[in-house]
């Protein structure tokens, strides 16, 4: 049973549609995420969740309880809908300790003050921020800010965790610290989370779930690893990794297989599998990845889709090598093992894994 | 011509009780005066603010009325027109009390409560909406939200401009001598009228303002230290904290 059910939700702001006719559920103890390019609506489909928003069209709901509604005027206000929310600025207090930042809504929920010590120290235990309790608000590192914004959002046991972009005012290094605490912590409260970024490493990651989000609708909703190996738009590739396109032409269609040439390459031949509304005469993009690419740097006899390129750039990163090649006025991106080492102006093969191609009318 | 100057009009005779009476009764009617145009200030600066027209519209009203009319009107208005307006016992209560003193303080309190309500307003308004926001999700109500988090931070923000608009109070509570409050330029103007000694009660009228202005603006600067949040109002943490 979903947890959290979005229908048909719309918010404009004037001109705007930020969030378009949007519907998804999200299961229970589910880390679900919202990804796209910034001014996609992430932010605002997280408000609306939370009811910093009340939306247009549609209906939220939470385990049969309809938080907010528009054609049946229903909202239910952000502080009666047991929801905590991280924001990127964080939001901390400035003129409170670490202790009260966490602690205030529990003592203005009337809670003892024995209760309240021992659940923020609990709590502060387990972002990590233990010791840290007198520590005034404005004395804090950016990683300590956000682990606060964080305990003061679970503190009080909110059935739904909302994170918007947490981790994107941290330097690299300690972003991908928080990547890996945050999911061990999201699993050992098990508590359902709704997150938003705009870095796909980071929703690959930490996601059981991803909604790849453009202009306010949702592209693709599916596991980091369907969306990966299965985008299922063009928007879709483009977004996630890096990827070649390739513009090419359709010459045959032999059961399944599909021949194309390619048309900036020199007409280049690529055999890949078909796909049900693409005909023969068709102008097409072939997309692959680059690490979907091998490199040679000699002919190995008669095998399909190898191209002979000239290297253009080689760059190490110590465990990989990323080169560009061209051939015609097409430029690949391929990875290698940093074991094939071409230099530029060399020759050099490249063989495109007719599996990982997918073909998009042009 | 050569001026004898003679400073000893200045504690002979009653000279001396009325400066001291002067100085009492500008601190009073001054710090009361301020209690009620800081709340007065901070409640309509709020509600500015609020995602409620109907109250945004009120508090507008109130600081656009108070604001854009001459505190001496004030004064007179609050002395001459309002008392009679009062049930009968509570205007023979009135006068028996000095009703002149509780009228400047009216006019001082809801006067400078307007400009007051100004600098709150914009100190609310220059705090990141999600602020606000963080507490709404944290489970406050609105007037929580305002009560424990907006107003605080607001009220630090502007120590500063508060603090000048305070002075300005202080040397405004001198226009209450035209309804007769007894406060310090009043006294000095009687030490000058009984002594026909200008210089000399100008003077002392002159210096006490300065010093009682300056021991404020160092009270301020205190407050200020204590509770300046660091990195919001570009003043470095200082090495106590
Ligand atoms: N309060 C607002 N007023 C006007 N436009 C807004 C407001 N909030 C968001 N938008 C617009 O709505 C769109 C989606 O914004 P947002 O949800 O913040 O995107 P994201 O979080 O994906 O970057 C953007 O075009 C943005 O400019
Ligand atoms: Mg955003």
């Amino acid at each position: 049973m979903p947890y959290l059910e979005i229908t048909n939700v719309t918010k404009t702001y004037g001109p705007v549609t930020a969030v378009d006719h949007i519907s998804f559920s999200v299961e229970s103890g589910e880390m679900f995420t919202l990804l796209g390019p910034s001014g996609c609506g992430k932010s605002t489909t997280l408000r609306l969740i939370a009811g910093l928003e009340q939306p247009e069209t549609g209906e939220i709901s939470a385990r049969d309880r309809v938080l907010a509604s528009a054609e049946a005027k229903i909202f239910i206000p952000p502080e009666k809908r047991g929801m905590g929310m991280v924001f990127q600025s964080y939001a901390v207090w400035p003129h409170m300790t670490v202790f009260e930042n966490v602690g205030y809504g529990l003592k203005l929920r009337g809670l003892s003050r024995a209760v309240i010590k021992e659940k923020v120290s609990h709590i502060l235990d387990l972002v990590g921020l233990y010791r840290l309790e007198d520590r005034p608000g404005t004395l804090l590192s950016g990683g300590q800010q956000q682990r606060v914004a964080l305990a003061r959002a679970l503190v009080f046991e909110p059935e739904i965790l909302l994170l918007d972009e947490p981790l994107s005012n941290l330097d690299a290094k300690l972003r991908e610290q928080m990547r890996i605490e945050l999911k061990a912590l999201q699993q050992r409260v098990g508590i359902t989370t709704i997150y938003v970024t705009h870095d796909q490493a980071e929703a690959m990651v930490l996601s059981d779930r991803v909604a790849v989000m453009n202009g306010g609708r949702i592209e693709q909703l599916a596991s980091p690893s369907q969306i990966y190996e299965n985008p299922q738009t063009k928007f879709v590739v483009d977004f996630i990794g890096k990827v070649n396109h390739i513009p090419a032409k359709v010459l045959e269609i032999v059961s399944g297989q599909c021949v194309l040439t390619a048309t900036d390459a020199d007409q280049a031949r690529i055999e890949c599998q078909a796909v049900d509304d693409i005909r023969t005469g068709d102008s097409v993009i072939a997309s692959i990845r680059p690490q979907d690419i091998t490199i040679h740097q000699a002919a190995s006899g008669t095998e399909t889709n190898v191209w002979r390129c000239s290297v253009k750039t080689a760059a190490y990163y110590g465990d990989h090598m990323e080169y560009q090649l061209i051939l015609g006025s097409q430029i690949i991106e391929a990875f290698s093992s940093p074991s094939v080492r071409a230099k530029p102006g060399e020759a050099a093969f490249v063989q495109l894994d007719a599996n990982s191609i997918k073909l998009w009318k042009s | 011509m050569t001026y004898q100057f003679d400073w000893s009009v200045l504690w002979t005779g009653q000279s001396g009780e009325w400066l001291l009476q002067g100085i009492l009764t500008t601190l009073g009617i001054s710090t009361l005066a301020w209690l009620l145009a800081a709340a007065l200030g901070t409640v309509s600066g709020a509600l500015r603010t609020v995602p409620f027209a109907p109250l945004r519209a009120l508090a507008t009203c109130y600081v656009e009325f108070f604001r854009n009319v001459p505190l001496l009107v004030w004064m007179f208005f609050w002395y001459f027109a309002v008392p009679p307006l009062l049930p009968g016992p509570l205007q023979d209560w009135l006068f028996n009390h000095g009703a002149e003193f509780w009228a400047g303080m009216f006019a001082l309190g809801v006067y400078h409560g307007a400009r007051f309500s100004e600098m709150i307003r914009s100190g609310i308004q220059s705090i990141p909406k999600t602020q606000f926001e963080a507490a709404l999700s944290t489970g406050l109500t609105t007037a929580q939200t305002y009560r424990f988090v907006i107003i605080p931070i607001a009220l630090r923000l502007i120590i500063p401009p508060i603090a000048n608009e305070s002075l300005n109070l202080l040397k405004n509570s001198s226009v209450a001598l035209t309804i007769s409050v007894t406060e310090l330029t009043f006294q000095t103007r009687q030490i000058e009228t009984y002594t026909a000694r200008a210089f000399e009660a100008l003077t002392a009228g002159t210096v006490i303002y300065l010093a009682l202005c300056l021991g404020i603006a160092t009270l301020m600067t205190k407050i200020e230290r204590r509770f300046a949040l660091p990195g919001m109002i570009g003043r470095v943490a200082s090495a106590e904290h």
